[in-house]
């Protein structure tokens, strides 16, 4: 037998060991019996479909047919990222759940399903650093907040734009469509490129193939994500979405193919133009303007970013993105324009009205803030 | 500044295809091999794996036409367009596996290169995601 056969056999006993180990591990939980039943179902489901791997594994070897060295080293590979989620993910999170993140995610799930993510059952939620989601489960997401999240309002928004990872990852369609629209855009502006010489018209071409390759499935995914949860939130997000690009100290206009984020100059560009006009013309929508511009004005644009992240190109994503999630018709968009930072607890309080009222207090009033938002905390986890 | 919504998204919709071409690889060659019956694969699974993979070869043509892009096939179809092999090159081999799908027969280790070269591009693909996500 080759040493990558053997090399094989022998991870497939290590597979077997740790998909055991985990199978204990969760059924020495007691809250995943009691209280996370569904997510115990997707888990067990996922631990079949790795011993379905190691099955494939162990065939494999006993073909002891060298060529197929490469097709077992996959199912390794495969075998990882399923560990990477059920022992390095969930699992952590389940056994340290704290009561701050049951609350927290019972929050988290409810504002889910408002906002049209009707398959979302539950939220297992990790208070452990910033802002991010593991949407692999789809009807039982691991979300990320900062531990002091559970505690202010303040860039809450930032968890629909985990939200929109969900959506991106289930419905492929949204993903194909943009990446459609992003293409037809993309030779649309090779048809149009005028007169140009021979060498000249191949220099475009390679551009717009540079701008074409950029713009891969995880920045669109990126990208998106920012258009749906100012769909969902409105001006909230808008200025949280500002409010990041000023604290996360980045280029705003650099383009940089290491990172799956596109410039934050053409995240918070998508933001304001996903916002229906009326809105744009809201307080928080205007003040996050002119924030905005107070802080790119000495920062200069570059052509690689005018080339990849051009204003039609983004609104051809926008647009994109729009018709998209309106020909799911499944996803209420976030219509008020007007907000009342006087707003008083009441039982038909949704979230997304409360975000926007608390940026307006903020930005109106930074001094009361916390005190302003403290009865609104206690009610919305009780 | 996350990446893991979209990366892990991602990981799990290239595992998703790479499991199930993947699967459907071995499938037919422990066919080819005569030896269906000794891991208890039946005519049913064999056929299934051979349909799975026709699919696969139709879309894929389809995005290297540039007819409707997926955005499971995008970064492949970008992957080739801008590779060394030349387009024209990957069409007629996908031609070629096509008509070998469409007919009765097994499709033997000697199919398997062309088979690896497709395979391989998606291996990549879901080891960079699984790579990004370790580094994350």
């Amino acid at each position: 037998m080759s040493i990558g056969l053997a090399y094989l056999g022998a991870k497939a006993v290590e597979y077997r060991a740790t998909l055991d180990w985990i199978t204990r591990q969760l059924s020495n939980i007691p809250t995943v019996a009691s209280r996370h039943a569904h997510i115990s179902e997707q888990l067990k489901r996922r631990i079949a479909e790795a011993e379905a791997r190691i099955s494939h594994l162990r065939m494999i070897t006993r073909l002891n047919v060298a060529a197929l060295v490469p097709r077992g080293v996959s199912l390794v590979n495969q075998l990882q990222f399923d560990v990477y989620l059920l022992s390095e993910s969930y699992l952590p999170a389940l056994t340290k759940e704290t009561s701050h993140e049951i609350e927290f995610g019972l929050v988290a799930a409810k504002a889910a399903r408002r906002c049209g993510l009707l398959d979302v059952e539950e939220i297992l939620v990790s208070l452990s650093g910033g802002h991010a989601i593991l949407p692999v489960f789809p009807s039982c997401p691991l979300l990320f907040a900062p531990p002091h999240q559970r505690f202010t309002l303040l860039d809450l928004p930032g968890m629909y734009h985990e939200f929109a990872h969900i959506v991106f990852g289930q419905q492929q369609m949204i993903g194909n469509a943009v990446a459609r629209g992003l293409n037809d855009y993309l030779r649309s502006l090779e048809r149009a490129a005028g007169f140009l010489n021979p060498s000249e018209r191949e220099e475009r071409r390679k551009q717009i193939a540079r701008a074409a390759g950029y713009w891969n499935s995880s920045r669109l995914n990126e990208i998106f994500s920012d258009i749906f949860a100012t769909y969902l939130t409105g001006p909230a997000y808008y200025y949280s979405c500002v409010d990041m690009a000023i604290r996360y100290p980045n280029k705003p206009f650099e383009i940089d193919v290491t990172d799956v984020h596109p410039p934050m100059a053409a995240r918070v560009w998508v933001c304001k133009n996903a916002l229906p006009p009326e809105q744009q013309k809201s307080e928080i929508a205007q003040k996050s303007l002119g924030l905005w511009e107070e802080h790119v004005k000495s920062k200069p644009s570059s052509s690689e970013f005018r080339l990849f992240c051009s204003d039609g190109l983004l609104e051809c994503i926008v647009n994109a993105s729009f018709a998209a999630v309106s020909g799911l018709g499944k996803f209420p968009r976030y219509n008020r324009n007007t907000f009342d930072t006087q707003m008083t607890l009441s039982s038909d309080m949704n979230l997304e009205d409360l975000l926007n009222v608390s940026v307006l207090n903020l930005l109106q009033n930074p001094e009361g803030y916390t005190a302003w938002e403290q009865p609104f905390i206690e009610a919305l986890f009780q | 500044m996350s990446k893991l919504g979209s990366l892990s998204g991602e990981a799990e919709r290239d595992q998703r295809l790479l499991s199930r071409l993947n699967d459907a690889v071995i499938a037919l060659q422990v066919d080819a091999l005569g030896k269906s019956g000794e891991f208890s694969l039946s005519d049913e699974v064999i056929s299934q794996s051979r349909k799975t993979l026709a699919d696969f070869v139709e879309r894929f043509q389809a995005e290297l036409r540039q007819e409707g892009s997926t955005a499971d096939l995008y970064p492949l179809g970008f992957k080739i367009r801008t590779g060394m092999k030349p387009l024209k090159d990957w069409q007629q081999d996908l031609a070629k596996l096509s008509h070998q799908l469409s007919e009765p027969g097994a499709i033997g280790l000697e199919d398997l290169p062309i088979f690896e070269e497709i395979l391989s591009l998606l291996d990549d693909e879901f080891a960079d995601d699984l790579r990004q996500l370790y580094a994350h």
